[in-house]
């Protein structure tokens, strides 16, 4: 069995998740994820038959999200007015992609196998919202919630 | 913060008949100095703790530091003199203007005692924190 272990800090085997917009290739790599939660909720359809004193479900439609937790870093989430020409990720940053209700495509990488052999990448499109940055005197560094609901199917590569 | 910092703070402070001596509270004869020379006031050596504060998925490391730092007097138990006073203004120390200038949001300061023989032990621990 090899499970999946995005090694925190390495390069090239951590998890990592990448928002473009439209068909741009760099895009914006968002760093410092506390958490990562990747939700895939099927509705369920329930009907009761006469003969049965069980009820029938059969999964429906999903819900998919992604829920996570970011340290706020100030360029990554209000945008970069130097970030490359075209790249309208990295220049609205996670805050102006909100704002502005704006279809990201996402691309979230997994993390490394224990053996050391490549991860999965679940990718899909949606709208960035449940931005809450806070700060406290007992937690003086912004942190805030980042959830992408995801509009249409995952695609696991 | 280091030992030097707050022996600084200290001789800047009305200490009242104590004083404040250089060097580090280690034993001599089975005995602490700070009980061999009473009204003498003694700083250890700070405990610094660095831990990552926001564990994330990279390479970001926001971190704290907490740095804790004693201080020993002793006096006769028999008299006070000005002694609640000298450890008000001990105290205090832990919200210094310098304190703060060095980022410290976390300035904390407890005062135990106890008795041995005639004299009335004072222990003030320190502990400051801040994020690197």
């Amino acid at each position: 069995m090899a499970y999946i272990y995005p090694a925190p800090g390495v390069s090239g085997v951590q998890l990592t998740l990448t928002l473009k917009v439209g068909t741009e290739t760099l895009g914006l790599s968002v760093p410092a994820l506390q958490n990562v939660t990747l939700n895939n909720s099927n509705d369920v359809f329930t009907w009761t038959t006469l003969d049965s004193g069980s009820k029938q479900q059969v999964a429906t439609t999903a819900t998919n999200s992604l829920d996570m937790s970011i340290v706020v870093d100030q360029v990554a989430f209000f945008g970069a007015a130097s970030a490359i020409v075209g790249n309208q990720a990295a220049t609205k940053g996670l805050f102006g992609l909100s704002k502005e209700k704006t279809l990201v495509k996402f691309d979230l990488y997994l993390g490394d196998q224990s053996d050391a052999t490549n991860g999965k990448t679940v990718s899909g499109q949606g709208y960035i919202t449940g931005l809450a940055p806070t700060v406290s005197a007992d937690s003086p560094v912004w942190v805030s919630p980042v959830t992408i609901t995801v509009t249409g199917d995952y695609t696991v590569a | 913060m280091t030992r030097d910092d707050l022996v600084e703070l200290v001789q800047n402070a009305d200490i009242g008949v104590f004083t404040i001596s250089q060097e580090l509270p280690y034993t001599v004869d089975n005995q602490p100095l700070f009980i061999k020379n009473s009204k003498k006031i003694y700083i250890d050596l700070p405990a610094i703790t660095i831990t990552n504060a926001f564990p994330t998925l990279d390479n970001l490391s926001v971190r704290q530091e907490t740095v804790r730092i004693t201080l020993f007097m002793s006096n006769e138990a028999r008299v006070l003199p000005g002694y609640n006073d000298v450890i008000a203004n001990l105290q205090n120390l832990k919200d210094d203007t310098g304190v703060k200038q060095m980022g410290y949001t976390g300035r904390n300061c407890s005062v135990t005692t106890r008795y041995q023989d005639n004299l009335l032990v004072t222990q003030i621990d320190y502990e400051f924190s801040r994020l690197l």
